[in-house]
């Protein structure tokens, strides 16, 4: 292949680019550059700053629970969703409130909400995970959720049931989400 | 008028008469069944709450379902004399007319956070220096209605299993006159003119969400086991049939279902306060048949 | 004898895609998620800040892995070939649908036989639609639906490195992490195999499976052609046998309809994505994991599926159109016949008339 003048030129001027990116790559590694990654930081200050305001905000739900005023919690989280309808962290709390009263389909049907609007409380190492208190809820629920719907088929109700067991089941077992 | 006219005017008169024949006996074709509603608060609530739903069964079985809201005090009477076949309950009166008149149980209502099942709660205003239970001796107290599972069986009933009795042990007890008694309960201990009362955890729960109570407020001193609440229920001789598209249309009632009132479009279930029906068991109203022996209310009243 | 060489290369290349697929799960990809072609190029659009579904940003090393060792193996073996041309604009378009497809099932075809293979049953749905799809293609090709030759002529000397290119810069992006990038803290997107063995894996697989031109959908098509004489029929099976048997050993074997991970219960929809993505898949010539390959081997034409599949995993994250465990979501359902529409209009001006 022979190359002219213009392809000469074109060689210099990729060879100048090539040499500019080499540069900026390098000046841009972690360890030569003093510029702050803002981006993970603001990401993470977003999360923390979440998760402390979440807690500000059900403190008093938490305080009952803690001191096994349940009633007392379920009516707080009720007067909080007034303002915060919608807010996952309300339907995780009222989820374990009813589980610690042993209404086990009101507890499945909170969880499913609260995990469909944040998967966060389902993941092992969030900061936030329930996972352990819904593996134990759905030890006792999925079994009795499925006996029923065996025992009454084409039941809307128990299937419902069923389906948000095998739901909490399927987002434990894990998978892209 | 020639002769062509005449008898396309006597045609179309003839067709305008047979549709308004038919379609008249299409509606008197159709069998009245009546439904008791028993007036939770007062007889406008009732009536507003359950007409749809009322529409909603008519619309989905082919027969005309009639409302007929009765008086808690009413309810066993006008059953008895056969006004209606079907019945829209408390759980206390479903086991008495269950116990009297075998009424076969058909769905239970879910409504609030504990679904088909619901308890009562003895509460005192926050800073009345009543923490305990046991403090609420020789206090004034308010019961809700005496056919109440959940605003007096149940309260009854855990006072005497804590060792208290209420007609000793209690400053005085009264039970609030006239509609929304449950509600009266609430403000009257908030306003101070009882010391401790009967709340329905139910009613705890939406006073709080309409904003008209604040948790804060109130201590709750002790609550009651949660037991099944208001239920449909049909008269023993009632149609099996029947029975049963009644039990499926009450089950696979859903939020987005809709029945034509007055000309409005309501949603039913939104309309009714509920969030839906399941089938529970008599077995599972147990728990209200012990309330009720050991408070010595009918149908097991000993005199 | 060279014939047999040939069917041992496809038979270790599928033994290899089923164990790996297994086994990286086992190091550390999602559950029942070692490979998914669809869910990592989800997974990538997200590290690259196209989508803001912050449990789903992870530049998944596998991808590199994929391109990079085909384009080995090309080198290596002198096949490296830039061609292109054929409707490259109905491919880029493709490529956006196949995303979309295999969201809706949750899961490439590659994933679908893995999910299978560890007893999700729910998986049967889309292994139906996938064989569907494909006889509805060969159809297609059988009554002259073709996209056209591709062409090393329409496609200059050198454009083939392109793709490579690109998927080296993202090689160099794993491992400098510039501060753009995005990787989840949470969610299925942190839960990644160790780079070093996802790369590996990636880079064999991707060479092995230039080497045999084995493709999960192209096994299907020549099943359903050519019977028990399919080459790639080998492939098949040892893909099946070794994840199986990866599952089993691994303790992931949990069959069921019912709480499987990363599934739902809309079997209508998971027929139908996967019948998209075979449809598609025999019309473009291979499903998601070999277009990557092909664009590593100087396919332009691939390279612009493997565009319009970053698209797809873009937008289906940013227009909610995936499905989860909770279900399909409408956008989806809009999202798979909107595929449908554009292969049947395509399927119509593509057609070959004499």
């Amino acid at each position: 292949m022979k190359f002219d003048r213009f392809d000469k030129i074109l060689f210099i001027l990729l060879a100048f680019a090539v040499a500019g990116l080499a540069v900026y790559a390098i000046r841009s590694l972690p360890g030569k550059t003093t510029a702050v990654d803002t981006r993970s930081m603001e990401r993470e200050l977003a999360a923390q700053a979440r998760i402390a305001l979440i807690d500000k905000l059900f403190a008093p739900v938490t305080a009952a629970m803690q001191a096994g005023q349940y009633q007392e919690a379920l009516l707080k989280l009720e007067e909080i969703n007034v303002r915060y309808p919608g807010e996952a962290h309300g339907f995780i709390l009222k989820g374990e409130i009813l589980s610690r009263l042993e209404s086990l389909d009101g507890a499945v049907t909170a969880f499913v909400r609260g995990v469909k609007l944040n998967g966060d409380y389902i993941d092992k190492r969030s900061q936030v995970s329930r996972r352990d208190i819904i593996e134990k809820l759905l030890e006792i629920s999925l079994p009795r959720a499925a006996a029923s719907y065996r025992n009454a088929p084409g039941n809307p109700v128990l299937k419902a049931a069923l389906a948000n067991n095998n739901y909490l089941k399927s987002r434990l077992a894990g998978g892209c989400e | 008028m020639n002769l062509s006219v005449r008898r396309f005017l006597f045609q179309l008169i003839v067709l305008i008469a047979s549709l308004a024949v038919l379609s008249s006996c299409k509606d008197q074709g159709r069998k009245v069944v009546k439904i008791g509603y028993m007036n939770c608060n007062n007889e406008q609530e009732t009536k507003q709450r359950f007409v749809p739903l009322t529409r909603y069964l008519s619309d989905r079985i082919g027969v005309e379902f009639v409302m007929v809201p009765v008086d808690t005090h009413d309810f066993e009477k006008r059953f008895n004399q056969g006004e209606f076949a079907f019945t829209h309950t408390n759980s206390f009166i479903y086991i008495i007319l269950k116990e009297r008149k075998n009424l076969k149980l058909i769905a239970s209502e879910k409504r609030g956070n504990f679904g088909s099942r619901s308890g009562g709660a003895i509460i005192a205003r926050k800073g009345s220096g009543i923490e305990t239970l046991a403090q609420i001796r020789g206090k004034k107290f308010a019961f809700g209605p005496m056919l109440a599972p959940t605003g007096y069986l149940a309260e009854y009933d855990l006072m005497l299993r804590s060792g208290i009795d209420p007609e000793k042990d209690l400053g005085a007890y009264t039970i609030p006159s006239g509609s929304f008694k449950h509600e009266k309960l609430v403000y009257g201990v908030l306003f101070g003119q009882y010391d401790v009362s009967a709340a329905t955890l139910l009613d705890l729960e939406t006073m709080t969400r309409e904003g008209k109570i604040t948790p804060d407020d109130f201590t709750i001193l002790a609550q009651t086991p949660l037991i099944p609440y208001c239920t449909f229920g049909a008269a023993a001789n009632a149609d099996p049939a029947l029975v049963a598209k009644v039990r499926k249309a009450l089950l696979e009632l859903g939020p987005a279902d809709t029945a034509e009132v007055d000309g409005e479009r309501l949603k039913v279930l939104k309309a009714a306060w509920i969030d839906g029906y399941e089938e529970l068991t008599d077995k599972d109203y147990e728990p209200v048949r012990e309330m009720a022996k050991r408070v010595n209310m009918p149908p097991y009243q000993k005199f | 004898m060279r014939h047999d060489r040939h069917v041992l290369l496809v038979a270790c290349s599928g033994a290899l895609l089923g164990f790996l697929g297994v086994m990286l799960a086992v190091w550390g990809n999602p559950e029942n998620s070692g490979i998914c072609v669809s869910c990592f190029i989800e997974n990538s659009a997200g590290a690259l800040g196209l989508h803001n579904n912050a449990r789903l940003q992870y530049l998944r090393p596998e991808l590199a892995g994929f391109v990079l060792g085909a384009f080995g193996s090309t080198l290596l073996n002198r096949e490296f070939r830039s061609r292109g041309g054929s409707a490259p604009l109905f491919r880029f378009a493709a490529g956006f649908f196949l995303i979309v497809g295999c969201a809706l099932f949750i899961g490439c075809p590659i994933k679908l036989f893995l999910r299978f293979t560890a007893g999700d049953l729910t998986a049967l749905a889309g292994v139906i639609g996938l064989l569907v799809g494909v006889w509805g293609g060969l159809k297609g090709l059988a009554h002259g639906v073709e996209l056209g030759r591709l062409s090393p002529a329409a496609a200059p000397a050198g454009s083939g490195l392109l793709s490579p290119l690109f998927f080296l810069l993202m090689l160099l992006f794993v491992f400098v992490s510039p501060a753009f990038l995005i990787a989840s803290e949470r969610g299925s997107s942190a839960q990644h195999a160790p780079l070093f063995l996802s790369l590996g894996a990636g880079l064999l697989l991707g060479f092995v499976a230039q080497r045999s031109r084995f493709c999960i959908t192209g096994t299907v098509r020549d099943v359903l052609l050519m019977g028990r004489r399919a080459p790639l029929l080998w492939g098949g099976g040892a893909f099946l046998v070794s994840a199986v048997v990866a599952n089993v050993a691994t303790g992931r074997f949990n069959p069921g309809f019912a709480g499987q991970p990363g599934s739902h219960q809309e079997y209508l929809w998971s027929f139908l994505g996967m019948a998209l993505v075979g449809w598609l898949s025999v019309l473009i010539g291979g499903c998601p994991f070999r277009q990557l390959v092909k664009s590593g081997e100087g396919d332009t034409d691939a390279a612009l599926v493997v565009a319009g599949m970053f698209l797809g995993g873009a937008l289906v994250q940013g227009w909610n159109l995936a499905a989860t465990s909770a279900g399909v979501p409408t956008g989806g359902k809009i999202a798979v016949i909107s595929g449908f529409a554009l292969l049947f209009g395509g399927s119509l001006l593509f057609r070959n008339r004499e």
